[in-house]
């Protein structure tokens, strides 16, 4: 990822838009241009469900310089609130009290920073749910 | 101020970060064994401003299901700015999915930056050159290590929605009246990393002058008396200068009480006066009155007159700011000097 880029994936990023295939109904987070399952090419925009459950986990520990401040970090397969299955951040966690089945909400955070002088960026992530 | 037209908040929501230091801890590092709170709230290692202010605007436009296309105007108070130079709301407007047709800026005036743009978007929505807009008070204060202020300098953040009446408000805006003059108890130079002040002179001519003043004026202006009021939240720089402002004035204990957050989460600075507004509306019944009165160092008081409608019971913020509080965890001085970049990997 360059600026450029995360400037080009900043409404996805911040909003949860993925793709849903027109002809099949599989849903993409993120995006991309050809369904996996049905080989079409006419998929749409879709906001995706903002509250979901935490499937699987694991623990990032090493990454570039950029990630210097926010790791080590949880990543998630989580299971939207429609039954789509994305990969997710997980913050405000305590990483050793992480479970199957924790209710999980999308939220605004940092997800790096190109050194003390550059751009910070934005995405979602996710965290146990503020309240039911 | 009186606007001709009416104006009023349409929805509202509060945010504080999930974690919080013991003022003992901080103490236990400087050799200090008196406090001026109990606990403050201080931001994740990816939490900011933008992103404290984007909690509180999604609480409050989820909360009131205010229409995101009628919101014309999105500003942001605060003095700890991601970015000296770019602005805070435009990340908002995109990530909230607002209209890009949208008036966005940031609001420097210390500690009642919030209630600025509070001020400025009801000027805008009562002279019918925007429908609505949001006015957020955030800050993930600073306070150098050792100093009084690392004591209280904490982060959180308020928003607000503010609307015609005609669209349906959950409070009215009666009056306000603000006090500013020249008083240098608190500042931070260009390029500086953590602000100065001039320690006891905080109190008696910044604080309780501008805010006695603001007060006072926006009594004797509209005809209002401490009685007139079920609640008033005034600026929290500790647990002990709201509770004395608030019976200098005439209101008493049981007035403040809703609002009265700072022993627990600290002085969240442009969030400070608006968080305790919000814990006072999730706790408020039709008709009740609010009077809110923000401080900024340099110095200022912004004092507010509001009715509560009966709106208010549809349109709460979910959750109430004392749900937010409540999930709260403590960390060590380490944590926290990591968390706010005091020390890098």
């Amino acid at each position: 990822m360059t600026e450029i880029s995360d400037w080009r994936y900043r409404i996805e990023r911040y909003r949860l838009i993925g793709v849903r295939c027109r002809r099949c109904g599989s849903v993409y987070y993120p995006k991309r241009s050809k369904c996996i399952k049905c080989g079409s090419s006419d998929l749409e925009e879709v906001e995706l469900p903002k509250r979901g459950r935490v499937v699987e986990y694991t623990i990032v520990r090493l990454l570039p310089d950029r990630y210097n401040r926010f790791h080590p970090y949880a990543v998630a397969l989580i299971e939207l609130d429609d039954g789509t299955r994305i990969y997710g951040q997980l913050t405000d966690v305590d990483l050793d009290k992480i479970h199957e089945g924790m209710e999980v909400e999308a939220t605004l955070r940092k997800l790096y920073e190109y050194g003390e002088s550059g751009q910070i960026v934005y995405g979602i992530k996710f965290r146990p749910v503020l309240s039911r | 101020m009186k606007p001709v037209n009416g104006v009023g908040i349409y929805g509202y929501g509060a945010y504080v970060p999930r974690y919080y230091i013991e003022n003992e801890a901080i103490g236990s590092i400087w050799g200090r064994i008196t406090y001026p709170i109990k606990n403050k709230s201080f931001p994740s290692f990816d939490e900011d401003t933008i992103t404290i202010a984007y909690e509180a605007a999604r609480i409050a436009i989820e909360s009131s299901n205010a229409p995101k296309d009628r919101i014309h105007a999105v500003f942001i108070g605060t003095e700890s700015k991601p970015y000296a130079v770019k602005p805070s709301g435009t990340v908002l407007v995109d990530a909230l999915g607002l209209s890009n047709k949208i008036l966005s800026a940031d609001y420097e005036f210390a500690c009642k930056a919030g209630t600025e743009a509070m001020e400025t978007v009801f000027g805008l929505v009562a002279s019918k050159m925007i429908d609505m807009g949001i006015a957020i008070g955030a800050d993930t204060a600073q306070g150098r290590p050792g100093d009084e202020l690392e004591y209280t300098a904490a982060a959180g953040g308020a928003a607000y929605i503010i609307s015609s009446v005609e669209d349906g408000v959950l409070a009215v805006l009666e009056a306000s009246y603000s006090y500013v003059s020249d008083t240098p108890d608190f500042w931070r130079r260009s390029g500086e990393k953590y602000p100065r002040h001039l320690y006891r002179f905080t109190g008696e001519p910044a604080y309780f002058n501008h805010i006695i003043n603001s007060v006072n004026g926006l009594f004797e202006e509209y005809g209002y008396k401490p009685s007139d009021f079920k609640y008033a939240v005034f600026h929290q720089p500790n647990a002990k200068f709201p509770q004395r402002v608030a019976s200098k004035l005439g209101f008493t204990k049981d007035q403040i009480a809703p609002g009265l957050l700072s022993p627990v989460i600290g002085n969240t600075y442009s969030g400070s006066s608006l968080v305790g507004f919000a814990a006072t509306l999730d706790v408020a019944k039709p008709g009740d009155k609010i009077l809110l009165a923000s401080f900024g160092s340099g110095a200022g008081s912004d004092a507010f007159a509001f009715e509560v409608t009966e709106l208010i019971e549809e349109r709460r913020a979910k959750p109430p700011i004392r749900d937010i509080i409540s999930r709260m965890v403590p960390r060590d001085y380490a944590t926290y000097v990591v968390y706010r970049g005091k020390i890098w990997r």
